[in-house]
């Protein structure tokens, strides 16, 4: 038996040895792992604010850069190194766990949007003495941010992941014809970014985190405590313009019946989300009129997508704005003619101004046309 | 005393003859072969265990990693709700018992920031100014987490 043994061991110590070894080598040598674990270690190495300097992250693109801005700039060096490390890694997994439903914890976002502000405060910085290869990589190591934070199907992380993008071209614009970033590379490292989930795919999410997960939380309230499903119903129903006539609902039956009617309610209004601009505007109207004078739950629960499309379509535009506005800076306005407006049927307008020049779509959002103004500062506007 | 039988006395001077070169031969011969099969015996059954036991820890090693952690499950995973009649339904955990209470605006959950963008104004800036606040390590109070509060804050003096 011992010449037994040793067979065994001896064939399980040989299959070992490969792991063993890749155990011990070096963590760096691939990008492999996820990238939220070094994110996590940015957060926490991110300085606290006092209140003038939450002012100061603010207002990043045009606060002065004197002592107390360096000072904040030094104090975040830090969450730039683990930033930086985070954004060679394609995975991210934030560890969310989405059996929460409407009590899942999203802290990550509010924390990536600052560290997204100190890194554009940084960038600027470099900027502005005159070392753009920094404030490059600064901005695009923001891009990865915004599209790891983005990850998740979830309208609110996307509405975060489109704030941290338009910082990046807010932070780029300005400085784009001292950058000269050839055109085909911009594109190449757009193109490379973690892949973006379109909103379409958070309704489903929106569907099963709240009319799914009440359904399930009425009925096992109810279970536990007679009538305790009420409270939760009036707690979701907190929001002042829902009717009476709902929130005063008499039993878990009725109250269960009118989320289920929800449900292909989601499915369609996904659906139509998907659509291209214009047949989406053509069918939302209608659409949402008829669910909200069909279900009084409605107007309550399902989410506002016209006014986030509205965003998720100026993001892309001005993203498209970006890297047109490159093209302009390396071969001249003449090369808009070849680039298209994601929203428009043409290219982009074109108007030169006196230290730079403007671009304009044909997208229209809350009432305005979306712009990009390329070499000037925000605070020297024309 | 007695006296010595005769026959004893011829039996007891007997002596074995030693075995013939021919039959220590046959012996050895055949004492070989069953040392050889026995041999044989060992090597198969440590072969057949060896290879278990390599097919064993090779299950293990290439077990993918998924299967030992917890793992965010995505959306089209979420465990579906069973809409039949209330009595089948099992109780589960008390409401919010085991996760954030979804109704606390000051925790950064999916409801909080869901009402803030359904509402007339949308107040998500708010918001991540507001959890940016109270989530830092320096300001952050712990959260209540179903019946149980968690807080990580060192005390003074600590670390």
């Amino acid at each position: 038996m011992n010449r037994f043994h040793a067979v065994t061991m001896g064939l399980i110590l040989s299959l070992a040895e490969p792991h063993i070894a890749s155990a011990q080598a070096p963590p760096n040598s691939e990008p492999a792992g996820n990238a939220a674990l070094q994110y996590w270690q940015a957060f926490a190495q991110m300085p606290t604010l006092d209140q003038d300097q939450e002012k100061l992250l603010e207002t990043w693109q045009t606060v002065p850069l004197d002592a107390p801005a360096i000072q904040l700039i030094n104090a975040s060096r830090s969450s730039r190194m683990f930033l930086h490390r985070a954004a060679k890694i394609p995975r991210c997994d934030w560890g969310l766990d989405y059996n929460d439903g409407i009590g899942l914890l999203l802290p990550h976002l509010a924390r990536a949007r600052d560290l997204a502000r100190l890194t554009a405060l940084h960038a600027r910085h470099e900027f502005e003495r005159g070392n753009p290869g920094a404030a490059r990589d600064d901005a695009v190591a923001l891009m990865v941010l915004a599209r790891h934070v983005g990850h998740d199907p979830i309208m609110i992380s996307l509405l975060v992941r489109y704030k941290i993008e338009e910082t990046v071209v807010d932070l780029v614009a300005p400085y784009l014809p001292e950058l000269k970033a050839p055109h085909a590379q911009s594109v190449s490292i757009f193109q490379s970014l973690p892949p973006a989930v379109p909103m379409s795919q958070t309704i489903l999410t929106e569907r099963d985190f709240i009319a799914v997960w009440l359904i399930r939380h009425l009925r096992e309230a109810e279970l536990e405590k007679k009538g305790a499903w009420k409270t939760i119903w009036m707690q979701v129903l907190s929001d002042n313009d829902i009717p009476d006539s709902v929130r005063q609902i008499a039993t878990l039956d009725e109250a269960q019946k009118l989320v289920e009617d929800l449900l292909p309610v989601y499915d369609k209004l996904r659906t139509i989300v998907a659509l291209p601009k214009a047949e989406f505007d053509a069918q939302y109207t209608e659409f949402k009129q008829t669910v909200t004078a069909g279900n009084p739950l409605a107007r309550a629960l399902l989410p506002a997508v016209d006014k986030f499309l509205g965003q998720e379509q100026r993001n892309q535009t001005r993203m498209a704005m970006l890297l047109a506005a490159i093209a302009v800076v390396q071969d001249g306005p003449d090369t808009l003619k070849d680039i298209n407006d994601p929203f428009g049927s043409g290219p982009f307008e074109y108007r030169a101004l006196e230290k730079g020049f403007e671009l304009k779509s044909a997208l229209i959002v809350e009432g305005k046309p979306v712009t990009l103004t390329v070499g000037h500062a925000p605070n020297d506007l024309p | 005393m007695t006296e010595a039988d005769p026959l004893e006395t011829e039996l007891a001077s007997m002596r074995p003859h030693a075995p013939s070169s021919e039959l220590r031969d046959r012996i050895g011969d055949q004492l070989a072969v069953i040392g050889r099969r026995r041999s044989l015996r060992f090597r198969i059954a440590a072969a057949i265990g060896g290879a278990i036991a390599a097919c064993l820890a090779t299950a293990v090693w290439l077990r993918p990693p998924q299967a030992n952690r917890i793992v965010t499950q995505a959306p089209a995973q979420f465990e579906p709700v069973h809409l039949g009649p209330l009595h089948n339904a099992r109780p589960r955990v008390t409401a919010f018992s085991g996760i954030a209470n979804p109704f606390d605006s000051s925790l950064p959950t999916f409801w909080t920031y869901s009402r803030a963008l359904t509402g007339p104004s949308p107040r998500l800036e708010e918001l991540l100014n507001k959890h940016s606040q109270t989530l830092h390590p320096a300001n952050h109070r712990g959260w209540h987490v179903g019946f149980l509060m968690s807080d990580f804050r060192p005390v003074n003096g600590e670390l």
